[in-house]
């Protein structure tokens, strides 16, 4: 399928493409890039269910624990990240084996995609800049996944390493707050990197 | 003689000249110097005058409790008013003015106030105009020319054209105020591994160690700060803890760009941190408070520490000849210094006991006066002299009228430890009756207080308490006796009084004496709470720091008991003044609330569409073509709509996933009609009450599976529905399985509506049989589009919200602007056009479709001409309290359509419907919403009147607008105004 998710750089954009803002030592405290070609499935289980979808998980992508809320788990081309109690998402690049989720059609798949704009924020500052707006301490491990508020919007966000986040920003909204990110992270030094390819590598 | 400033010695950098303006002229300063110390080293002692009687001020302290050198700073739009000078660092071109002056502090002709001081004491205004006078008429035409007379500086009335930011920030333990104290828990507990901040007010870290600029002290303090960040601790200077809040939450807001010359392109002026920590350590110090004597505002009046800090920290003597006045110890420290800076100093001790340096004071060559007191000041607009007296028996100072000729005055009373902080987790402070002081009560939250703040003033007490709960919080337990005050006791001493009637100030900024405390009292309010409000003591900028402790004497005093019994004032946040624009952070103009856009919305820029708010999102309210008017545009739109077909973007619906099992069970009982029987590719439309039986929401929910609902609400109640559903799953209906998830902007939906809507959509879904047979009204079909190579998935439903043949056709957000720009295409084949909310709402009005603007909370079922939905074979949530007898009544106001009856006449919404020749009131009834409708070339309204359109047929109303003196009587009819038999959408 030909998806055409490049949601913010397309017509009038709130990022603003190449290095701006305090570039005094040369340094750019954030790097900010959209990142696109991914795919995000929620599937939904019932508490007396999580035993059984924990098995099936495990059988299917070979993940060897279900994630803890606010936490994610990955293998090596699929992340998964639990937002609630009782919901899961599956994020792997798009194009990827689909069977997966018809193996899961017990668990409501949902496939989320477009409701979602990822915004990836690295960099010395990412969580200083982060911290301007989430209340959410950073100095916790690599993975964790976060439940928080942006300008009182309700995001996730994923700790990939130590100086690198993901943002998972509802897409009406992703525009107005990436521009307030950008807005900010001119103290710091920004450089907006034009949209970028999934990868579990990122 | 005037301050000068020393050829060496202080903090500042003299190879490093700043320039800046002082009412227009120009003063030079040095980097590290304060407006204050720039000024005073300059010669400028005169610099303000006070908010009431416009009397001479000068600068009074070096630190945060300043209340007299009280400036404007910047221009236009960036002005900042009650600036205070004593702690503001002047930058290149910046430009300083006097508050309360007019033309000039020397000559201001304010000063008048002066004579009229009898009469304008304590709750003056709430005596002079309301009182004497029945109503409040004279208030008003007095409160102009008051309100320009009082107050302190001028807030510029421009937008603020700075940035400000907020930040969240946490830690293990954050430490407020960089003194010995501070510094050295701050480092002993980094090096003990925990995350530390230290957040010091000043633009220097040391606290009192920056007074003397005693190089063996500032050699320790760079130690510590030092190792603090070798431990990887973070130090934050030029930022104030202005409050403590639940769960230790500190308010600090750093001050980033006000000491550069010019604005930063891109740095927030200020940062708004909200600290979250483990443990806060207060070492916030202690403030220094003055005696209420005679005169005791004149410039050339200062706190004694202060005297020592100008001369020590910037090198700048604020005279030649001074007196000190105290009734403790840590006075005679300062004389000593200044004596050795050349100051010929007479120290006047209240104490008939020697202090333990009396003899160091005297080898210095200071002259002590044991059992003296200062009475009054002597001189015209700044100190000449001091009357002083000798303190006999049973306190009665013998009021000799003795002069000692100054040109400076250093008053102490004694040291106030700064327990504001604590205060504002209400701990109230206790009264000691031994350090004549006010300390933190205890908490049970992780809080500590250290140094000065608990009480020490010598340094090896001060260091030792910081060590104790560095020991206290790492669990190594650290010894040592510390002992809080001075060797020497210190003499309880507030206000000097004789029998000379003088005007001894006790909060300089504001203009308030004991004067006013006593008359306060005389009149009743004994409380300090009331006392505080009815004289202004301790409000405003200063917040209690100066005249906090002696205004309480003063009361105590007046009503014969003692401190302790008299109690304190509460302390509030914020303890310095916070710029509004650091609590709005970023959220100001375009960003005061998050925007939400369709993903059409860069198509509709493109098209020439001018967009509205609805709620946070920006959506086509109409689309002009050259030269039409709103009226023209939207008019021509429903015109096209009913004649041909148009296309309206309507991803803003709410849309939530309904699935499970018991998705059907769950939708049976939020819905007042029925669900149990919606077979699958089918939708309904259906209405949710609240718990109390009025209207929530009204909306359509589409059978996909057995198990799986796609529900789309309002705009503007998706949020609330939402919540509501989730509520009722979480705790009411915990066996129900059923899963909720909001899919709103998970699809771009859009609408294509008319006549021509299925010819239209046969052409550019060909696969699909459009047919009524085939798709009959509220039919559902899961499909794609073929765009080019692209195969997209959609979801349809023939439903109709404008009266007309549609359908509403949803694709994945990612692509709405693909099919969107498509369908324009077709919709352009067919003479078709694009519409906005305006003629959404003319057709929706015409038809009697109602909206937010209908359902507002207050509608029932019946007044919305709903009753007949309404199952009665099974309960749904406000299915008993809808039936409550009140609200059955038969004259309820119900909805109504309005036609004018003289159809040339145009009316607002908002209008009243009263009964002709009965206008008054809220009359019968009001009117939600009108139209120029084009079916029925005028406009039309809908509204709300009681018993509804047959208590009204055949009766005149009238459209009441008395805001704006328009009447226009009207003929109520059916709400449903245009194809009330639905062929047109339904045939």
């Amino acid at each position: 399928m030909n998806r055409q998710n490049n949601k913010m750089t397309t017509g009038i954009s709130a990022l603003v493409l190449g290095k701006q803002g305090r570039h005094e030592d040369g340094r750019s405290g954030v790097i900010m890039q959209e990142l696109t070609g991914y795919q995000l499935v929620q599937l939904a289980v019932f508490p007396d269910q999580m035993s059984r979808f924990r098995t099936r998980l495990m059988q299917l992508i070979n993940i060897d624990q279900l994630a803890d809320i606010s936490a994610s788990a990955r293998t090596s081309n699929m992340l998964l990240l639990r937002p609630e109690f009782t919901k899961f998402w599956l994020v792997q690049k798009r194009g990827e084996e689909q069977p997966l989720f018809k193996a899961l059609a017990h668990y409501f798949p949902l496939d989320l995609t477009g409701s979602k704009v990822v915004m990836r924020l690295s960099g010395a500052d990412a969580a200083r800049l982060i911290n301007r707006f989430c209340a959410v301490d950073l100095s916790c491990p690599k993975g964790k996944f976060l439940a928080t508020a942006l300008h009182h919007v309700p995001v996730y966000i994923l700790k990939s390493s130590a100086t690198a986040y993901l943002l998972f920003l509802p897409r009406s909204y992703a525009e107005s707050l990436a521009e307030l990110l950008r807005h900010s992270a001119l103290q710091f030094g920004v450089d907006v990197k034009s949209v970028a390819e999934w990868s579990m590598k990122k | 003689m005037t301050g000068f400033r020393l050829d060496k010695g202080g903090l500042i950098e003299r190879r490093q000249k700043i320039n800046f303006r002082f009412n227009g002229q120009q003063v030079t300063g040095f980097k590290g110097d304060t407006i204050a110390s720039a000024l005073m080293a300059s010669g400028h002692m005169l610099v303000g005058r006070s908010f009431k009687y416009h009397r001479p001020r000068g600068i009074m302290s070096a630190g945060v409790e300043e209340g007299g050198a009280l400036f404007n700073t910047g221009d236009g739009a960036a002005r900042v008013p009650n600036v205070k000078g004593s702690v503001t660092e002047i930058s290149e071109g910046l430009r300083v003015y006097s508050q309360n002056v007019f033309p000039s502090p020397g000559f201001d002709l304010g000063a008048v106030n002066g004579l009229f001081a009898p009469f304008i004491t304590a709750g003056f205004y709430y005596k002079t105009f309301m009182g004497p006078f029945a109503n409040t008429k004279f208030w008003m035409l007095c409160e102009r020319f008051i309100r320009r007379a009082a107050g302190l500086g001028q807030a510029s009335r421009e937008a603020d054209p700075s940035t400000y930011d907020i930040a969240n920030g946490f830690c293990d333990a954050l430490v407020i105020g960089s003194g010995p104290a501070g510094l050295t828990a701050a480092a002993g507990l980094a090096e003990k591994g925990l995350n530390v901040i230290l957040v010091e007010q000043d633009f220097e870290c040391g606290g009192n160690w920056l007074a003397t600029a005693d190089k063996i002290d500032l050699a320790s303090r760079d130690q510590l700060l030092a190792r603090i960040s070798a431990a990887g601790g973070q130090i934050m200077t030029r930022s104030t803890a202005f409050g403590l809040y639940d769960g230790h939450v500190a308010g600090v807001i750093e001050r980033c760009t006000d000491h550069l010359s010019e604005p930063h392109p891109v740095l927030p002026r200020e940062i708004f941190h909200i600290i979250r920590a483990g443990h806060i350590i207060l070492a916030t110090g202690a403030l220094e408070r003055g005696l209420a004597i005679g005169n005791n505002d004149k410039p050339g009046v200062m706190l004694a520490h202060a005297l020592t800090h100008y001369a020590g920290r910037y090198g700048v003597m604020p005279g030649s000849m001074a007196v000190l006045a105290t009734c403790h110890d840590g006075t005679y420290e300062d004389a000593v210094y200044l004596a050795k800076k050349g100051m010929q100093i007479t120290l006047l001790d209240a104490r008939n006991k020697p202090s333990h340096l009396h003899k160091k004071a005297e080898a210095a060559g200071i002259s002590v006066m044991l059992g003296c007191v200062p009475v009054n000041i002597v001189g015209g607009k700044r100190v000449a002299g001091v009357e002083f007296g000798q303190l006999g028996a049973g306190d009665k100072v013998e009021d000799s009228r003795k002069v000692i000729g100054c040109d400076v005055v250093g008053l102490s009373g004694g040291y106030s430890p700064v327990v504001n902080l604590l205060s504002h987790r209400g701990v109230k402070p206790i009264w000691n009756e031994r350090l004549q002081a006010f300390l933190s009560g205890k908490t049970a939250e992780n809080i500590y207080t250290i140094g000065a703040a608990d009480g020490f003033y010598d340094e090896e007490s001060v260091l030792l308490s910081a060590k104790k709960v560095v020991g206290m919080l790492t669990g190594k337990p650290f010894y040592g006796r510390l002992n809080r005050g001075w060797p020497t006791s210190i003499r309880p001493l507030f206000e000097i009084r004789t029998s000379r009637k003088l005007k001894c100030f006790i909060d300089p900024q504001h203009d308030v004496t004991t004067d006013d405390i006593r008359q306060a009292e005389l009149e009743g309010f004994t409380s300090v709470e009331h006392m505080k409000r009815y004289t202004t003591l301790g409000m405003a900028t200063d917040q209690g720091r100066v005249g906090n402790v002696l205004g309480i004497a003063a009361m105590a005093d007046a009503l014969g008991q003692s401190i302790k019994e008299t109690g304190i004032t509460t302390f509030r946040p914020p303890f310095t003044p916070v710029s509004i624009g650091a609590l709005a952070g970023r959220y100001s103009g375009a960003h005061w609330a998050p925007t939400r856009r369709s993903p059409m919305h860069h198509q509709h820029i493109a098209a020439g569409a001018v967009l509205t708010d609805a709620g946070l999102w920006k959506r086509p309210w109409y689309y002009p073509h050259a030269a039409e008017t709103i009226d023209d545009a939207y008019i021509r739109e429903a015109a096209t709509i009913r004649q041909t077909v148009g296309m309206v973007d309507v991803s803003t619906l709410g849309k939530i996933a309904v699935q499970g099992p018991d998705a059907t069970t769950f939708l049976n009982r939020i819905y007042i009609n029925g669900f149990a029987k919606l077979t699958v590719g089918r939708a309904r439309y259906g209405v949710m009450l609240r718990d109390d039986g009025m209207v929530l929401d009204d909306g359509t929910t589409w059978r996909l599976e057995d198990d799986d609902y796609f529900m789309t609400t309002t705009t503007a109640q998706a949020g609330p529905v939402m919540q509501f559903m989730e509520e009722l799953l979480q705790t009411r209906w915990t066996d129900l399985r059923v899963h909720l998830s909001s899919v709103t902007d998970l699809w771009a939906g859009m609408a294509i509506a008319g006549p021509l809507a299925r010819n239209l959509l046969a052409q550019a879904v060909p696969h699909l049989d459009w047919s009524d047979e085939a798709f009959s009204f509220m039919a559902v079909k899961q499909s794609t589009i073929h765009i080019a190579d692209t195969e997209i998935e959609c979801r349809i439903a023939r439903i109709s919200f404008s009266g007309e043949r549609a359908f509403e056709l949803y694709v994945n957000a990612d692509h709405g602007a693909m099919v969107w720009q498509y369908l324009t295409d077709f919709v352009a084949r067919f003479d078709g056009c694009l519409y906005g909310m305006e003629a959404l709402g003319t057709l929706r009005i015409e038809k009697g479709h109602v909206t937010a603007a209908e359902l507002d909370g207050r509608v029932t079922l019946e007044d919305a001409g709903f009753t007949k939905m309404a199952s009665d074979k099974k309960p749904y949530i406000g299915s008993v309290l809808r039936k409550r007898p009140h609200l059955q009544t038969s004259d309820r106001p119900k909805l109504v359509g309005i036609f004018p009856k003289d159809k040339a006449h145009r009316f607002g919404s908002g209008s009243v419907l009263c009964a002709k020749g009965q206008v008054a009131g809220f009359g019968e009834g009001w009117i939600t919403a009108v139209t120029h409708s084009p079916v029925f070339g005028h406009y039309i309204g809908l509204g709300f009147i009681s018993g509804g359109a047959d208590a009204w047929r055949g009766k005149p109303v009238i459209i009441a607008d008395p805001v704006r003196g328009q009447f226009t009587e009207a003929e109520i009819v059916s709400p449903h105004m245009f194809d009330p038999s639905s062929e047109r959408q339904q045939g």
